[in-house]
């Protein structure tokens, strides 16, 4: 009883966590202190306004019942303090709380804030992946699975049964027939194959602003992504007038000052798709992020029928996120929505500020794609 | 008698003869001086001074070595730097594309007012080609909008004549 008590517990200081960061859900998207506190599987959450739970006790020597001269029934009071003098303090103050999350976690607090839907999958052919899982017992199997507790207590049962075990002089030979092995069961579990290409444009005019505020939505895409798709891939491609595939980190830190030709990121993206990801097997998520500074509009041209002709046919989606610079908005996002406005795979996300990526995340995963 | 004053002169030519602004109200000149085809839009001008929308001015000569190009575009974009600093704001390179051979500068940080950002742009190309403007960014209408610079006569001359020294 008092175990469940203190699960009940647990479980009830998780949902109030979980509520403080819906809270300042907004303030935490657009603030990259979480990013820097990622992990593997955990992501670490600075909480200044949350109490974490202990124990405590009440002031001692202070004539408590039982002890003191009162009657019973008498208030107890506190008693006088004593004046003192104060001094201010020259320690640091006490550090922010911290709490942990599984990513998984900080996704369904995103979907369930900003009311995400969950992913249909497109009409793919599912992969299925074999898990074994120690679950079993059996008689025979390797030595190196030999399941001793169980063995021991097999031996147990045998010895007093057949009136071999001396309570005074306890001792258990485990024989052949006491042995017991552990023994796996192999799963089969069904998940559906998904990859997210990444474009980031780096030219001259993308200064560190502008790729902050990218950096900071694709986490939160990503966070997304990863939790309704298992296994989920990822490709990063950076362009200024000429476009390459970059690791993560790459993708983040690189600085040209090259012009702006977007179209070689569409290409390089193509390219990569038609190569490693055939469209009936995988689900296809394409992000660009770009000042829209696009330094002709030749190329805006083109860039309109490769997006219709052949990035959007094959994608589950295509995000592009327009990003301001010093010097304001470029016109690429009116553009596309000029002339492929309508085409529901296309989504076109405004983000003038960090304040604007929440909003902007809503706009490309709000639509369940 | 240097190339900015034969284009004043030019300027006040066409501003007198009839008819010469277009419906935009604006006068179109172009016209080979020392060398150089000389382009520039403006609205009006006075004996103090010129309400400009570009200037453009190119060598006909073309630069054929692609690395000489590129290097010339960086000597280039060097001396817009030092030397345009009269316009109350510095010029800063933003983009250097050497595979169009292309370099675009801005006035840095662009001066902000209410809901806009305002600044001047020039753009190089081929190590041969200089192109000035100025432009608005209204923030609520998510849009650059090319407009005019006013400018004392004696900015001007200033002006044009190191745009030529850019090119010659």
């Amino acid at each position: 009883m008092p175990l469940m008590n203190m699960e009940n517990d647990y479980n009830r200081f998780r949902q109030i966590i979980k509520g403080k960061i819906k809270e300042n859900l907004r303030k935490y998207i657009s603030n990259g202190e979480m990013i820097g506190r990622k992990g593997k599987e955990l992501v670490s959450i600075p909480l200044p306004q949350i109490d974490i739970p202990r124990f405590r006790f009440g002031d001692n020597g202070q004539g408590g019942a039982g002890q003191g001269d009162g009657e019973p029934g008498e208030p107890l009071s506190q008693g006088d303090g004593e004046e003192g003098e104060g001094q201010a303090g020259n320690e640091p103050g006490a550090h922010v709380r911290e709490v942990e999350l599984t990513m998984d976690e900080l996704a369904e607090i995103l979907g369930e804030e900003l009311e995400l839907p969950n992913i249909e999958p497109r009409g793919k052919k599912e992969i299925v992946s074999h898990k074994d899982r120690y679950t079993g017992i059996r008689r025979v199997g390797p030595e190196s699975l030999r399941h001793h507790k169980r063995t021991f207590k097999e031996a147990l049962k045998r010895q007093i049964i057949s009136g071999q075990f001396n309570v005074e002089k306890p001792r258990i030979v485990p024989i052949r027939d006491d042995y017991r092995y552990r023994s796996w069961k192999t799963t089969t579990k069904p998940e559906s194959n998904a990859v997210i290409i990444y474009m980031m444009d780096v030219s001259g005019s993308m200064w560190e602003e502008q790729k902050e505020i990218v950096r900071l939505e694709t986490f939160w895409i990503d966070t997304w992504l990863h939790y309704q798709y298992k296994g989920l891939k990822t490709r990063y491609i950076v362009h200024d007038a000429r476009a390459y595939e970059v690791d993560r980190e790459t993708f983040f830190t690189l600085k040209e000052n090259g012009g702006t030709v977007i179209s070689t990121a569409y290409e390089l993206a193509l390219k990569i798709i038609e190569k490693d990801y055939p469209v009936d097997e995988w689900n296809i998520y394409a992000f660009h992020f770009s000042d829209g500074d696009n330094w002709s509009r030749d190329d805006n041209k083109y860039c309109l029928e490769l997006l219709r002709d052949h990035l959007l046919p094959r994608v589950n989606m295509f995000g592009y996120g327009q990003v301001e610079s010093t010097y304001g908005s470029g016109e690429f996002y009116d553009y596309l929505e000029e002339h492929l406005g309508d085409d529901d795979r296309l989504i076109l996300s405004q983000i003038p500020d960090k304040e604007a990526i929440y909003d902007s995340i809503k706009d490309f995963l709000g639509k369940g794609k | 008698m240097s190339i900015s004053e034969k284009v004043l002169e030019e300027l006040r030519e066409l501003k007198k003869s009839p008819g010469a602004a277009r419906k935009d109200k604006f006068y179109y000149f172009h016209k080979a001086l020392d060398g150089l085809d000389v382009a520039v839009k403006f609205k009006d001008i006075d004996r103090y001074g010129i309400v400009v929308d570009y200037i453009s001015l190119a060598r006909t000569e073309p630069i054929l070595d692609v690395e000489a190009i590129n290097r010339r575009l960086e000597q280039q974009a060097e001396t817009v730097q030092k030397t345009i600093t009269y316009l109350l704001e510095d010029f800063m390179l933003i983009e250097m594309d050497k595979a169009s051979k292309r370099a675009q500068l801005r006035s840095y940080p662009p001066y902000e007012k209410e809901n806009s950002k305002f600044f001047y742009e020039i753009v190089l190309e081929e190590g041969t080609r200089v192109h000035f403007q100025r432009y608005e960014y209204n923030k609520e209408h998510r849009r650059y909008e090319k407009i005019t610079s006013q400018l004392t006569l004696e900015i001007f001359k200033r002006l044009v004549d190191d745009l030529a020294n850019l090119v010659k």
